[in-house]
């Protein structure tokens, strides 16, 4: 008997736990996913809220009407079309095609899901249409718009700005864009790819701006990194394949190789680094992490670290190969060099405004995560400064300011005559004007001549702006 | 109501649902403790509680038992040397776990657990063989001499006349398992009954077991007021929940609520307040348990009365005969006395009522588990098998067995599950499956065999993986749902968008858009009730659960018999396992099972089941003060009782 009670005492112990685990992924699931759930196109929910409800209006940061809901229920954008288009990937429409578009992510605040029992209560009872919440954005219509004309013309892309300090993305520009108000034929035109927001969606080889992590990589592993030197003879070979150069850089050290983006060099660095030691500094700079941030739906990014051979390591290390990321992945990096290791978390929302004119509090968000040591940030953003003071990014450099920054020429084909992706990831390192940049040209070519005058031009521009 | 107020009405009532619910937990809790506290009293302040008989030294028993020293003998469980024998006799030359016993009408049973065995007034006894020991007797273990003193008052009038009683072997009867675990100490009112029959100082006899019951159940009483009034708080808060929740129901805007369906909602209300004050005094019933109970029945009725009328209407009736069902139960576990006619009726009674869906079924949903009766109308026998499973499991398992004597009832699960397997409801095996191991284990602690089970399980698994491609879809649409979303992982897609859109305090009682989910008002209310009374409610119901568990727990730990522990560790295994595999099915996080959550879901069959379960619960738990009550007469009985 008193064994059947032992057993039983510990079976409760089993079941209490197992409720317990059941609780705590409830919610987790719900804390985590909740918001993502409502915002799916999957639910019936959105379209029957949207009949009884008057959907909010979103804002840029200067107060600019992005989008809004007349009196009849109407969607409508920017009357400006250049405007409209220039942020139609962050705003989305109003059908729900764009998923990853604050109009359809944050239906939940737009909606109204997010009211509180006495704001419900005094809607039901009032009698009135109930009113969702209004929502201004970090982004700038204006620095978007800029970003969008001087793009060059015809070509696809992407250009991510933010503010690396408090990680508030300041535009998000993806080419080709699509008209909100004319959305039958941004549907017809099933080639262009208009609907996909490039900066968060698209996953391209980073090509030589993966530099960045291979180099910080280096500067914590090995020890005497420094002091390294490489003959670069335009050719190294690795189990049976070569990584090439275009021409032979001759000796020289790690901070050269870096700044000359020398591919020999870092494949051969990387076979000293060894698979788990690029690896691991690959994931702690987030690459195939599932990246939930409260603001928008970011597509992970993805290193390879499944029995990596020699040769995939040395492409891996180049950002060629199986390695993929979003231009506002790339962007966090450098955010997270700027900062001495932290990296923030990207901020799209700036206010949230409820119909009774208070305003609400913003998710809190996960906070800065540290990525790197500050010491190995600092040496790295030494070396980025040199990129653009004498390297491949000397096009980026911004008078009065010091620009740290990378180059980046990914190829995106086996086949030589299509041009590769055109990479340049940047910021200012002047606290005074924190911003860094992303810019992506996809097949424009060398990164130091198309990405990086571009990634300068917008620069200026933010300066100019004062965001 | 116009449809602005009834929206705020609907609103507020999901703050309300997690207000009554948080107050009924932390009421019962407060209980919980009070309660624990007088039984702890109770062991301290009365030396001979829960014990049936004492064993005095008769031999010098080494440094730790000193001679004359008394043993407390409870009513049935292990003897040894060993810390964890219910009797331990601290003596190195016992054997760790030398007999095991049990008290029965005609005195002290005893069957050796070691090759030694032992001596009962000179006779030997060895495995296999049963001794009943008298008044008196002596028992010789190994060079320990004892003498068996029987309490004065648990012995008839012809027992104690009888005197010392000699061993006898029962080799056969010992063979087909233990005697039935069930024997009432002594004075029983079939004993009382007979003595009576026979006249025998008939007025004399007859007022003292007048007195004899009046005190007893005085005592009774006291037990069971003992911090009584949580349980009536809780009744009151269920009957405020129900009554508001009934009234938005009804009252939605352009419907007219029908005779029958105010009529049945007034009988919900008052069965639920009769059930926890008034029921207890004169039933077997356990206030927390019934409290509870109805709360989750209030909370299913309430949700299916709005999202679909009719269903909420049957799901009332089906409440009230649950009720009766319930009462039934219990009334027949505290008068069980024949556990070997009722498991042979109940193994046939639930092989031939799992055969019947195989036969008449129709294939519904991919199973074929319903089958259409006339009189009783369409059912699910599988869910009231799980009665017969549980008793006949318990009745098998029970009295220390060996693993050969247990078999019948491992054959009888296995049937079942073999039946379910054809049947194609996958989710009810595995239920059956689950429940059999966890008694099992309880009872015989035997890991080894366990983890065979287990490993038995797993195959099984397996192999129904690759037999059933639905089993394969549903794997699949746990693994990833999104991949296909309009397909096999709509149902759970919709659940989880209803669980997000509710948010933490619902979007209110009549409001959103449940019906979208398949299977709303059965197995997915758990996101129903998500999506209008919130997440918070639908955690605090998980609470509640727990509680109800807990609760059933403390009764499993209070009962004097394997038997009744075994029987209410069934029901506790059954439940808690039936209420997980959903829950933890709609929120995604293990593959989804079709099964109904216990007392929520929509279901004839299933609701009256596991009312029938918390009869079985409150027959265990009544069993448990009754003897109680006796042990506290015994005790003192011609003081008054202050507690």
């Amino acid at each position: 008997m008193k064994a059947i009670r032992r057993r039983v005492r510990l079976l409760t112990a089993c079941f209490g736990l197992m409720t317990g685990l059941m609780i705590a992924y409830f919610g987790y699931s719900v804390s985590f996913y909740g918001g993502r759930w409502i915002a799916s196109p999957h639910n019936p929910r959105i379209s029957s809220q949207k009949k009884s409800v008057v959907m909010g209006a979103v804002t840029d940061r200067d107060g600019a009407m992005l989008a809004w809901t007349n009196e009849a229920g109407e969607r409508h954008y920017n009357p400006d079309r250049a405007t409209r288009m220039a942020v139609s990937q962050v705003v989305g429409d109003s059908e729900g095609k764009v998923s990853t578009g604050v109009d359809t992510f944050h239906a939940q605040y737009l909606l109204g899901f997010k009211a509180g029992l006495f704001e419900r209560l005094s809607d039901a009872l009032s009698g009135e249409t109930l009113h969702g919440d209004d929502l201004e954005l970090t982004v700038s219509e204006r620095l978007s718009r800029y970003i969008t004309e001087q793009f060059p013309r015809g070509k696809r892309g992407a250009a991510v700005v933010m503010n690396w300090r408090s990680g508030e993305i300041l535009s998000m520009v993806s080419l080709p864009q699509f008209d909100p108000e004319n959305m039958d034929a941004a549907l017809s035109d099933d080639t262009a790819g208009a609907l996909m927001n490039r900066c968060t969606q698209g996953l391209y080889p980073p090509g030589s701006t993966f530099k960045i992590v291979t180099l910080a990589s280096a500067l914590e592993n090995l020890s005497g990194a420094d002091s390294m030197t490489f003959d670069c003879s335009g050719r190294y070979s690795v189990g049976g394949y070569s990584v090439t150069e275009q021409s032979a850089h001759g000796r020289q050290t790690l901070s050269e190789a870096f700044s000359h983006s020398c591919n020999t060099a870092f494949a051969s660095l990387s076979q000293k680094l060894g698979y788990e030691g690029l690896g691991s500094t690959a994931e702690a700079l987030r690459f195939n992490e599932n990246f939930l941030f409260d603001d928008l739906i970011v597509y992970n990014s993805s290193y390879p670290i499944d029995n990596l051979s020699a040769e995939d390591l040395a492409w891996s290390s180049i950002g060629q190969g199986r390695v993929l990321a979003t231009p506002l992945h790339m962007t966090l990096i450098a955010c997270a060099v700027a900062n001495g290791g932290q990296m923030p978390e990207p901020r799209l929302i700036s206010r949230i405004l409820t119909p009774h004119g208070t305003e609400r509090a913003l998710p809190a968000g996960k906070g800065a995560v540290s990525v790197m040591p500050r010491s190995v940030a600092d040496r790295v953003e030494a070396e980025m400064i040199r990129v653009v003071e004498r390297g491949t990014g000397s096009r980026a450099a911004l008078s009065g300011y010091v620009v740290a920054g990378k180059t980046g020429t990914a190829e995106a084909s086996n086949d030589k005559s299509i041009a590769a992706h055109a990479w340049f990831v940047g910021y200012i390192t002047n606290p005074s004007a924190p911003y860094a940049v992303c810019v992506l040209v996809e097949n424009g070519g060398s990164g130091g001549s198309v990405a990086a005058p571009l990634a300068r031009r917008i620069l200026k521009k933010t300066v100019d702006l004062k965001l | 109501m116009d449809g602005a107020w009834y929206r705020a009405a609907g609103l507020a009532y999901g703050y309300f649902a997690s207000l009554c619910a948080v107050l009924i937990a932390l009421l019962l809790l407060k209980r919980w403790r009070s309660e624990r506290a007088l039984w702890r009293r109770i062991a301290k302040s009365v030396p001979g509680v829960g014990c049936a008989c004492v064993f005095r030294v008769m031999s010098e028993g080494g440094k730790r038992l000193a001679k004359g020293a008394e043993l407390r003998v409870p009513m049935e469980g292990t003897m040894g040397s060993a810390a964890g024998c219910d009797v331990c006799i601290p003596y190195r030359k016992v054997h760790l776990r030398s007999a095991f016993f049990w008290m029965e009408e005609d005195g002290l049973h005893m069957a050796p657990l070691h090759r030694d065995g032992f001596l009962v007034d000179g006779v030997q006894a060895q495995p296999g063989d049963e001794a009943i020991l008298r008044d008196g007797a002596e028992l010789r273990l190994g060079d320990l001499r004892l003498r068996l003193r029987m309490q004065r008052d648990k012995l008839t009038a012809a027992e104690a006349a009888a005197g010392p009683y000699v061993t006898r072997k029962r080799r056969e009867s010992a063979q087909r398992g233990r005697g039935n675990g069930l024997g009432a100490p002594g004075r029983t009112r079939e004993a009382r009954r007979k003595d009576r029959k026979a006249g025998r100082e008939r007025s004399a006899s007859q007022r003292e077991a007048k007195r004899m019951d009046a005190a007893a159940a005085d005592r009774r009483k006291v037990l069971s007021r003992a911090a009584g009034a949580e349980a009536a708080l809780c009744a009151l808060l269920t009957a405020a929940f129900q009554i508001t929740g009934m009234l938005l129901a009804l009252g939605r805007p352009g419907t007219e609520p029908s005779q029958t369906a105010q009529a049945l909602c007034m009988m919900v209300v008052a069965a639920g307040l009769f059930t926890t004050l008034v029921l207890p005094r004169f039933l077997p019933v356990d206030p927390p348990v019934m409290a509870l109970t109805n709360f989750f029945c209030g909370t299913g009725i309430v949700i299916l009365l709005t999202v679909s009328p009719m269903r909420g209407q049957r799901q009332m009736i089906c409440y009230l005969g649950g009720l009766v069902f319930m009462v039934l139960m219990s009334l027949t576990v505290t008068r069980l006395r024949h556990t070997r006619l009722l498991s042979v009726l109940a193994i046939t009674g639930g092989l031939t009522l799992l055969v019947l869906p195989l036969l008449y079924g129709e294939w519904i949903n991919g199973a074929k588990n319903w089958v259409t009766l006339p009189l009783i109308g369409s059912f699910q026998p599988s869910e009231l098998v799980k009665l017969c499973l549980i008793l006949v499991l318990a009745r098998y398992f029970s009295a220390h067995r060996t693993i050969l004597q247990m078999m019948p009832a491992v054959f009888f699960a296995a049937s079942c599950m073999l039946l379910l397997m054809l049947q194609r409801d996958l989710g009810t095996a595995l239920i059956y499956y689950l429940t059999t191991l966890i008694l099992f284990y309880a009872a015989c602690g035997n890991v080894p065999m366990t983890v065979a089970g287990i490993g038995g399980g797993v195959f099984a698994a397996g192999l129904g993986y690759r037999l059933f491609s639905h089993v394969k879809v549903r794997v699949a649409m746990w693994r990833n749902p999104w991949s296909d979303p309009n397909g096999g992982g709509y149902q759970i897609i919709q659940a989880l968008l209803a669980i997000g859109s509710g948010g933490l305090f619902g979007v209110g009682l009549g409001q959103g858009t449940p019906e979208k989910i398949p299977e709303f008002y059965n197995d997915f209310i758990f996101a129903v009730i998500c999506e209008q009374l919130g997440q918070v409610f639908g955690v605090l119901l998980l609470l509640l659960h727990v509680l109800l568990i807990l609760r059933g727990v403390a009764l499993v730990c209070r009962a004097r018999r394997s038997f009744d522990m075994l029987l209410a560790c069934g029901v506790l295994a059954s439940l808690g396992i039936q209420n997980f595999m959903i829950v933890a099915g709609v929120i995604k996080l293990i593959p989804l099972t079709g099964v109904t959550m216990p007392f929520l879901s929509y279901g004839g069959s299933s609701l009256i089941s596991c009312m029938g379960m918390i009869g079985i619960l409150h027959g265990t738990c009544f069993g448990a003060r009754d003897a109680l009550a006796a042990d506290l007469f015994a005790a003192m009985p011609r003081r008054e009782v202050k507690l």
